[in-house]
């Protein structure tokens, strides 16, 4: 018994056993990772397999620069695997949705805990929503201001829990869709390993803002950034983007943040500096000791 | 942002932060002390503090807790002040911090320089402001509390809601003293300065006139002015003597001595 079976569903595809050959290969992802969508009888599942199109070399390069140099957990597939389940069984057990994953498919000609079976969810990304100019604005910017709170309870539970795993680590527009009315999460390959969770919510922060600026441009980002203020429930914890950008706790990352600071591309509109700066800017304008 | 943009922000960042918490179902305050700083000026600041002028220390820490402590001691003894709730509701600021009652009104003293209070309700708003403190001193006096005298007394840290006069902003507190009187005095005639800023001559006499009456104990009043003038402690009456000399007080409208000329003639 494996760790993914602990996030045994009680309902999706009864289970089956798949032969790689009967499976459409058309890989729905980019590089690295195959993603292969497949339909069984009751359901649409999408096949992840972590032993994607990139080399065992290139696996642990990435892996000595995650945990050595960056703080994170292991880029190997088996370690991207049982980290992702890991985190969607945490995820769900706060009731946030993500895709369920379903470990009662097994397929023929696959490393066994080198892939996972996931719902198939067709929902709207995040990318695509905010910029579906087919959907009023207004109706689009109500999204972003029910996804706030939601965004904020959870990085709550991660702070009082010290639970990184709660810590989107590739979180961005992509990673988030909005499906029956509700949000759903993926993508948890890797997770930090800080226990410094407030610093690692402040960089989740910056990291979505970074995307809101980079996919959806300039007018749309003000506005997302204005009401990120405004309706985040807590701004001292809003107030950890800037801290672990300008004031981290640790005193060699402060040191290692002031050295990144003089990149020429963490000088950019949307680099992670700027976007602290820019939630930093409003936050203190919205404190009741300014003016 | 430009660089002196970016360090603009970083001053205003390092000053108190006071943000509303939504993920409460009670009206709330967080209030985050400041960062630390790390100017020559911010620790000789510390340092004299420490040694000179007998209060607590204005590091963010201290802060902290000299506001939950004096918090504590008014709530007990039944002053008006926000209720301290952090315990109830714990954030993650990443700094000293407090969650505090959210008390919904305006500032005595915005209320009082509005121009829109009629001369009975503002006389009755002194009135009020002085009763309580007066009741304050009695019970500090009597008890030798020094937390219950406020350090930074000021008509901008009372707030009006409704039958409510709340006080607010105990950040620094006086140092336990001998004679807690000393103290009294100090906060009396700072208050009524606060009250005769802006105001001119007459209004300030109407509003004194108001407090006096208000203040519950005239010879009280009496000791406080005569503590500016007339020390009766000769180490006092030198540096009050030398004080009076600075130009920081001649250069302010109302300066303390001339409030406490002022209370002396007006409790005569």
């Amino acid at each position: 018994m494996t760790a993914v079976q602990d996030s045994v569903r009680t309902d999706g595809p009864a289970p089956v056993r798949l032969r790689l050959e009967d499976i459409d290969k058309a890989n729905m992802a980019g590089d690295g990772n195959y993603l292969w969508r497949h339909s069984l009888p009751g359901a649409e599942i999408v096949l992840k397999v972590y032993y994607g199109n990139r080399s065992s070399l290139l696996y642990a390069k990435k892996t000595f620069g995650n945990v050595v140099l960056t703080g994170r957990t292991s880029h190997m597939p088996k370690a991207r695997c049982a980290v992702e389940a890991d985190c969607v069984r945490t995820w769900q057990s706060h009731g946030f949705r993500c895709f369920d994953i379903y470990p009662q498919v097994d397929v023929d000609g696959l490393p066994r805990e080198g892939y996972m079976a996931f719902e198939y969810v067709p929902g709207k990304h995040f990318k695509d929503l905010f910029i579906d100019r087919s959907l009023p604005l207004e109706e689009r910017m109500a999204i972003w201001r029910q996804f706030i709170p939601e965004w904020h309870r959870r990085h709550r539970i991660a702070v009082d829990t010290s639970d990184s795993r709660l810590i989107h680590e590739n979180g961005d527009v992509k990673h988030v869709m909005l499906y029956e009315g509700g949000f759903v999460y993926f993508d948890f390959e890797m997770i930090y390993r800080s226990k410094d969770v407030r610093m690692l919510v402040g960089r989740e922060i910056c990291s979505y803002m970074r995307s809101v600026g980079r996919f959806f441009g300039p007018r749309l980002y003000e506005r997302m950034l204005d009401d990120l203020v405004a309706h985040y429930p807590d701004s001292s914890l809003l107030l950890s983007a800037w801290d672990q950008a300008y004031r981290h706790n640790n005193p060699f990352m402060r040191f290692a943040r002031w050295l990144d600071r003089m990149k020429p591309s963490n000088k950019k509109i949307y680099s992670k500096y700027r976007v602290a700066e820019d939630i930093a800017s409003r936050l203190s304008k919205s404190s009741l000791t300014t003016g | 942002m430009s660089s002196s943009q970016t360090a603009q922000l970083h001053a205003a960042l390092s000053k108190n932060q006071i943000w509303p918490l939504h993920d409460s179902d009670v009206p709330v305050l967080v209030k985050v002390y400041s960062a630390p700083t790390w100017s020559p000026f911010q620790w000789a600041r510390i340092v004299l503090e420490g040694i000179g002028r007998q209060k607590t220390s204005s590091r963010a820490g201290a802060r902290w807790r000299t506001e939950r402590d004096v918090l504590r001691v008014w709530s007990q003894a039944g002053f008006d002040v926000p209720a301290d709730l952090t315990e109830r509701h714990p954030v993650h600021p990443g700094r000293p911090y407090a969650v505090l009652e959210r008390v919904h009104g305006r500032l005595l003293g915005m209320l009082l320089c509005s121009g829109k209070m009629g001369e009975a309700d503002r006389l009755q708003a002194v009135g009020r402001y002085a009763a309580e403190m007066g009741r304050r001193h009695r019970l500090a006096i009597e008890r030798g509390e020094h937390r219950l005298v406020h350090e930074h007394p000021s008509l901008q840290h009372v707030i009006v809601s409704g039958p409510r006069l709340v006080t607010i902003d105990f950040e620094q507190a006086f140092r336990p003293v001998r004679d807690v009187r000393v103290l009294v005095a100090h906060e009396v005639v700072a208050a009524l300065r606060s009250l005769g800023k802006g105001a001119d001559a007459a209004r300030f006499a109407t509003d004194l006139a108001a407090f006096v009456e208000g203040y519950g104990s005239r010879d009280g009043l009496a000791a406080c002015a005569r503590e500016y003038l007339r020390s009766p402690s000769p180490r006092r009456r030198l540096l009050w003597a030398l004080d009076r000399r600075l130009r920081r007080d001649r250069k302010r409208g109302l300066g303390k001595y001339q409030v406490a000329a002022l209370l002396a003639d007006a409790v005569a």
